[in-house]
């Protein structure tokens, strides 16, 4: 009971992390920089679902809907406003990942112009108990989560390796230079990277607004647990980065049944760092290139 | 061509677009701080006014209480300065964000007294910002005076240091103790990681291992935390007959309620004041239905309950009564110390020393001479219908 439980517990949190390292691993796969301010995408999402569904009392489904186009209009407005201009300039990967700190700190604190720095929840589901399966016990809501994100992540991985476009993607992932010679359009498909990964985050940000609630500074936390996961799984493989995802899920969930519980951020960041040291690849990188598989 | 005419447009479309957002977004910031009064407080450009620094969480999980002592701190400063102010000279508040946090405490008192320079801090709000405040302000005779802080620790931080709250060394046993006499047993402490909860499990823990009680479980989050359900099932595996809710702020208390209640713990559940903040029910609903917890006495004072009454007129309903009336308490006992001394913080000091049986809204009570409050006003109450009802 306690294991399935703590197996519960741990793809809950891992299919959260997914959804963020996804679109984080996607944008630097094809782009080649942190675009750290991707966390903010999941704020900036939950936050328009708030707007939207409790403020204007839009339909749900239909709120759901706008706010995955707005974020990703978002995530493309952000490369095209902030990133390309920099890399017209060729600027250097470290001035790109300054201009994403930036880009998340001010994207941040508009939301809290807007919204106030208090914490705001969408109570659309209310408050049930748990359905029991195989000794766990789990939400509908969490059941919606790990549903929703599996089929999305499938769906992704059938997208890369199966249609052109997804192809193309993973060419310009692999060698940028190469590709344009075959008249692949590196432009639309950076656009595309934003966007697919931004509705990913935007996803992810909807489903943290009904499970647990929204402040204008959550996106730095889970761009910091995302990361990680990117980087244990491989930040250059969108597949690798998920499971990784998960791998840390399951490692804080396991950990902090075995240690005392206030070790359980150490033990993501403590990961981070084994990783970064040792196996700055993740565990399904490769040294060159991509790796799809 | 065609390409480059598409090239330039987008280039000049996206520059364009980038402008108007951030022209936007001034215009906004100029517009929003000109009609509230929101993080800048009060715009007196008086140079002879006296500036008062106010340390409390003003983002973050902790926000709605940062947020009501600057509400209730502003409510008393526009009542003196309505008046004229103290011997002629008008107050004027520099509120900073300490975040509930050390590090950004100590980053606002650093700018409040190096830069604002001013004589007195009120903060801060949580126990690990005041405890962080102190070695800076004591060092320069600062006063450093709290209402909200409870942490035992600050009782002996420094001579300057002054608070209209109680410490968690009157409120912890009396918690154990009142668990006891209901007959559990075996208790469950959850705990997140700050100053003032660990101070509070520690205190909490040998109390009721002194009464005879065991704790089966004693699990510990970190700040920020929303995924609290391996340490709850800990506290499902220790078999407990009531549990300890132990946080810090309203939003993590409340959403540790409702992630017990949603994994099947239907173990009752004791804790301080923070499950019956509006946030709270609004956050936990049915989850903190039934919960008992400490409070510290509601305004029973015919000038509390005047108080109250336009708080809620003018901010809804507030989050905790005391916090109100402390913050508004504060200002006062400082106005009185101000006339007396004006900004000789010596002397203010050794005033603040001398005060027994001051009549404030929150009661009657002075300052013992660690400069902690020498009376102590608390209540049981349960959550009923999403309304507290005081039980004794």
């Amino acid at each position: 009971m306690i294991l399935a439980q703590l197996i519960a517990n741990s793809i809950i949190i891992g299919s959260i992390y997914a959804l963020v390292a996804a679109g984080f691993a996607l944008v630097y796969s094809t782009n080649k920089f942190m675009h750290f301010a991707h966390g903010v995408m999941v704020a900036f999402s939950g936050y328009m679902l708030f707007l939207m569904f409790s403020i204007l009392g839009v339909n749900f489904y239909i709120s759901c809907f706008i706010t995955l186009i707005l974020a990703g209009l978002l995530g493309w407005i952000s490369y095209r406003v902030v990133y390309e201009p920099l890399q017209k300039r060729k600027s250097s990967n470290v001035i790109l990942l300054i201009a994403s700190l930036g880009l998340l700190i001010l994207l941040e604190n508009t939301l809290m112009i807007f919204f106030g720095p208090d914490i705001k929840t969408i109570n659309y589901f209310g408050i049930a108990k748990g359905i029991d399966i195989l000794g766990a016990i789990v939400t509908p809501i969490q059941i919606a989560i790990i549903i929703i994100t599996l089929v999305l992540l499938v769906g992704l991985y059938f997208f890369m390796n199966k249609s052109k476009i997804g192809r193309n993607m993973r060419a310009v992932a692999d060698n940028k230079e190469l590709t344009s010679i075959t008249g692949i359009n590196y432009r639309s498909i950076a656009d595309l990277s934003f966007i697919i990964g931004s509705v990913l985050a935007g996803i992810a940000g909807i489903l943290i607004a009904i499970e647990q609630n929204l402040t204008p500074a959550m996106g730095t936390g889970l761009i910091i647990k995302g990361f990680t996961g990117a980087v244990i799984g491989s930040i250059m493989s969108v597949p690798g980065s998920i499971i990784g995802s998960y791998i840390l899920g399951f490692a804080e969930n396991f950990g902090v049944w075995f240690l005392p519980s206030e070790y359980k951020d150490a033990i993501a960041f403590i990961l981070l760092f084994i990783f970064l040291l040792f196996k700055p690849n993740g565990l399904f990188g490769v040294d060159k290139g991509v790796r799809n598989k | 061509m065609n390409k480059k005419f598409d090239k330039n447009f987008w280039y000049v479309f996206g520059t364009s677009v980038g402008i108007i957002v951030v022209a936007v977004l001034i215009v906004m910031m100029i517009v929003d701080l000109s009609t509230t009064k929101g993080l800048t407080g009060q715009v007196i450009k008086n140079k002879d006014s006296i500036k008062l620094g106010l340390i409390t969480p003003l983002t973050g999980d902790a926000a709605s209480f940062g947020q009501a002592e600057l509400d209730a701190t502003n409510i008393a400063i526009d009542e003196i300065n309505s008046k004229g102010g103290v011997n002629g000279r008008l107050l004027q508040l520099i509120p900073e964000d300490g975040r509930c946090n050390g590090r950004d405490a100590t980053s606002a008192a650093q700018k409040l007294i190096n830069i604002d320079k001013v004589r007195i801090i009120l903060g801060g709000a949580c126990s690990g910002e005041t405890l962080a405040i102190a070695p800076i302000s004591e060092p320069s005779k600062i006063i450093l005076f709290a209402a909200f802080s409870s942490s035992p620790k600050i009782s002996d931080a420094g001579e300057y240091i002054f608070r209209n709250s109680p410490t968690d060394n009157d409120w912890a046993p009396i918690m154990a103790e009142t668990l006891t006499k209901q007959g559990y047993k075996k208790v469950a402490v959850v705990t997140e990681n700050t100053d003032y909860a660990m101070g509070v499990r520690d205190i909490f823990k040998v109390k009721f291992k002194e009464l005879g009680g065991t704790i089966v479980a004693d699990e510990v989050y970190s700040q920020g935390s929303k995924d609290f359900r391996t340490q709850i099932l800990k506290v499902k595996d220790g078999n407990p007959d009531v549990i300890f809710v132990n946080p810090q702020d309203d939003v993590s208390g409340a959403l540790l309620a409702k992630q017990l209640r949603e994994l099947g713990v239907n173990t009752p559940f004791y804790s301080a004041f923070f499950l019956s903040s509006p946030k709270a029910i609004e956050l936990a609903g049915s989850a903190v239905e039934g919960a008992t917890y400490l409070d510290v006495r509601d305004l029973s004072t015919n000038a509390g309950k005047a108080l109250i009454e336009e708080y809620k007129r003018e901010k809804g309903t507030p989050v905790s009564e005391f916090i109100i009336g402390a913050n508004y308490d504060r200002v006062y006992i400082i106005k009185g110390a101000l006339e007396k001394c004006s900004e000789d913080t010596t002397c203010i000091k050794n005033y603040l020393y001398t005060i027994k049986n001051y009549e404030g809204v929150i009661g009657t009570y002075g300052f013992k001479s660690n400069g902690d409050m020498d009376t102590v006003f608390l209540s049981m109450k349960r959550i009923v219908n999403g309304t507290s009802i005081v039980l004794e």
